[in-house]
């Protein structure tokens, strides 16, 4: 009896002890930024100085797809503060209460920001502010240059390249092709419309090797020498040239484009230093190293202040504002669910 | 001893008490509950922006109204059956000769069998990537030797290299089960069999095959749902038209925000898994019955 009262004694005290490691973890979870972002944009070059400055850590979670942070958002109680989110899922994003609204008066380089940018719908909701622009890019084509020659994106449907084609995995892809085929409302196809460009991309299928997910998956299957074009992002290229690859890339005529945009993550319970966070993330000097590294572009147009003469030549940042205001940036698109039926009914379909 | 087993703290009753909750418990809370959640969800509607409670059968008739959810399961139930059909064939095999030829191999190959199932299944499913690539293991070995002159693509990216990965990966869950009721069976029947003057095939079709059969439909049934169900291999070794039914489910709990639609399809997903199982167990029942001459 006594024996048994003593290990129960024992018992509590060990479940006491555990209870106070995790109460105390949990305090200092305080000192944590978690932030759910894309692999290229949370660089240590620039993420490192931020915890010095602050004497906090960022936790970084990597997505390789628009789908992972929304079903992560979706699930609500996610745990991170921060989340980067694409111009075509912020409306979904704020109306479906994922996201904080904005304290602008602690964001005081928001001012630093292209004026063609900050001020889009898209991030708004009557007048609250709730994202933070801060990359872009228009969806170039990139290609192996030692097997392609001339770029375009008729290069996508070039018989020659038959299985040696890939194409992005996203709804958004159906909006490239719409816009190849001359159709002005790509977020808004009527039935005949997303029927047209299911026929062209059935009409691709024989040179389709992959419909590829992730960056990482598209650098593989170009650096394996299985693909030779696709629709893409500028950082799938720089990234290709990083590792030697012959890789370049070109615009389509009419480009499509996105913005990413950092948000606060409804619920966060770091607030002050996740406004800090995406403050930090608007100085020059930070998006000058990202642009260098990822190729995106970025909304801060003052970075080549803080970089070598030449370093912006070729890239989208010496593009004027006439060429930033014609680009079709993604924008929501009210029957997702439709697009994404249409792209899985290609996807299901036979290559002949 | 005895008189310890029937009292006290951990007497036999109230372990048995005991495992009969933890095993409810687990039930309950990792089974029926998300199952559960997800059934009244398929019945939820979605607007724009939300989801919304309803009692509704529109994303069941969707299901039946877009010929892309059947051919999905089409393309998967065929893919399934491809892997279970060279599982059962390859596994049976490996295992009789396991039980009956190996000897002094028979835990060297036990361990080849098993050693694989100690790594990530992501691993197992990637590592074909690095065999059959146009720059892989196969294709540079046969360019080598001058047997092609050009890589061969359709190795990789279709639903031979899925079929293959998925073979090589649940293999063992036929192969094991086959061999332990192999390894069950008393040498005296085999040998009665053959004194009475059967031919050793008649004697492994007539002894021999009866008695694993059992065993044999456990291990396809659950190769069989794994494969029906499974999203990564498709999705790392999959070509432009091997889109399987779990890549559709995932597709809809992301950007397109649909759970409910998901939910549904979810629900259609398990409602095959239960057929099946059910249509295996009336078969081992039956299959028990033809034995013990009933």
């Amino acid at each position: 009896m006594t024996n048994k009262a003593g290990a129960m004694r024992r018992f509590l005290a060990g479940c006491a002890a555990g209870l106070a490691l995790c109460l105390g973890s949990l305090q200092a979870g305080a000192a944590e930024l978690r932030i759910l972002t894309w692999e290229g944009l949370a660089d240590d070059a620039w993420i490192k100085p931020f915890e010095e400055e602050h004497g906090v850590t960022v936790k970084r979670t990597y997505v390789g797809s628009n789908d992972e942070y929304m079903a992560a958002l979706a699930a609500g109680n996610s745990g991170y503060d921060t989340v980067v989110i694409v111009s075509s899922l912020a409306e979904t994003a704020i109306n479906a209460g994922f996201v904080e609204a904005l304290d602008l008066s602690k964001l005081p380089n928001f001012s630093n920001i292209y004026s063609e940018f900050a001020n889009v719908a898209f991030l708004k909701s009557g007048d609250k502010q709730f994202g933070v622009p801060t990359f872009w890019d228009i969806q170039p084509i990139t290609f192996n240059t030692d097997v392609v020659k001339e770029c375009s994106f008729d290069l996508l449907f070039d018989p020659q390249y038959k299985a040696r084609i890939a194409m992005w995995d996203d709804v958004s892809t159906l909006g490239d092709v719409a816009t190849y085929l001359g159709i002005e409302n790509i977020w808004t196809m009527t039935d005949e419309e997303l029927a047209r460009v299911k026929a062209k991309m059935l009409e691709q299928k024989p040179l389709i090797r992959r419909y590829w997910s992730t960056g990482g998956e598209i650098i593989e299957l170009f650096t394996s020498g299985e693909v030779v074009a696709t629709n893409s992002w500028s950082y799938v290229t720089q990234a290709l040239k990083a590792e030697g690859v012959a890789a370049s890339q070109c615009a389509p005529k009419n480009p499509n484009g996105w913005v990413d945009s950092h948000f606060i993550v409804k619920g966060s319970r770091n607030m002050d230093l996740a406004h800090e966070f995406l403050n930090y993330m608007l100085r020059p000097d930070v998006l000058a190293q990202l642009q260098q590294k990822s190729g995106f572009g970025v909304t801060v147009p003052a970075i080549k202040d803080h970089l070598p003469a030449g370093a912006l030549q070729g890239t989208i940042m010496e593009s004027d504002t006439e060429f930033r205001n014609s680009i079709r940036f993604w924008e929501e698109i009210p029957e997702r669910g439709k697009y994404l039926e249409v792209f899985n009914e290609i996807k299901a379909a036979a290559a002949e | 001893m005895s008189s310890m087993q029937g009292q006290g703290l951990f007497s036999q009753a109230r372990i048995g008490w005991l495992s009969a909750v933890a095993v409810a418990a687990y039930a309950l809370l990792f089974i029926a509950l998300p199952y559960a959640n997800v059934g009244v969800m398929s019945f939820w509607e979605k607007d724009l922006y939300s989801i919304r409670p309803a009692f509704s059968f529109t994303n069941y008739e969707r299901i039946f109204a877009r010929s892309v959810y059947s051919q999905v399961v089409s393309n998967s139930l065929a893919t399934a059956a491809y892997v279970t059909l060279a599982s059962s064939v390859l596994g049976y095999l490996l295992a009789y000769f396991m039980a009956t030829y190996a000897r002094r191999w028979q835990f060297l190959l036990l361990a080849l069998l098993m050693i694989p199932l100690w790594t990530s299944f992501l691993l197992r499913a990637y590592i074909w990537k690095i065999i059959l690539g146009r720059n892989g293991i196969l294709n540079t070995a046969m360019m080598a030797a001058g047997v092609i002159e050009q890589p061969l693509s359709f190795l990789l990216y279709n639903q031979f290299s899925i079929c293959l990965a998925l073979t090589y990966i649940f293999l063992p869950f036929v192969a094991l089960p086959v061999y332990a009721a192999l390894e069950r069976i008393p040498r005296e029947y085999v040998e009665a069999s053959g004194d009475l003057g059967a031919p050793p095939l008649a004697t492994f079709f007539h002894v021999v095959f009866p008695l694993s059969v059992p065993a044999l439909l456990s291990g396809v049934t659950i190769v069989f749902c794994l494969s029906f169900g499974d999203f990564i291999t498709p999705a790392l070794l999959g070509g432009s038209d091997d889109i399987m039914i779990a890549n559709v489910v995932i597709s809809q709990f992301g950007a397109a925000f649909d759970w409910p639609f998901g939910s549904a399809l979810a629900i259609g997903v398990l409602c095959v898994v239960v057929a099946l199982v059910t249509f295996s167990q009336r078969l081992g029942n039956m299959a028990g019955r033809a034995r013990s001459g009933e």
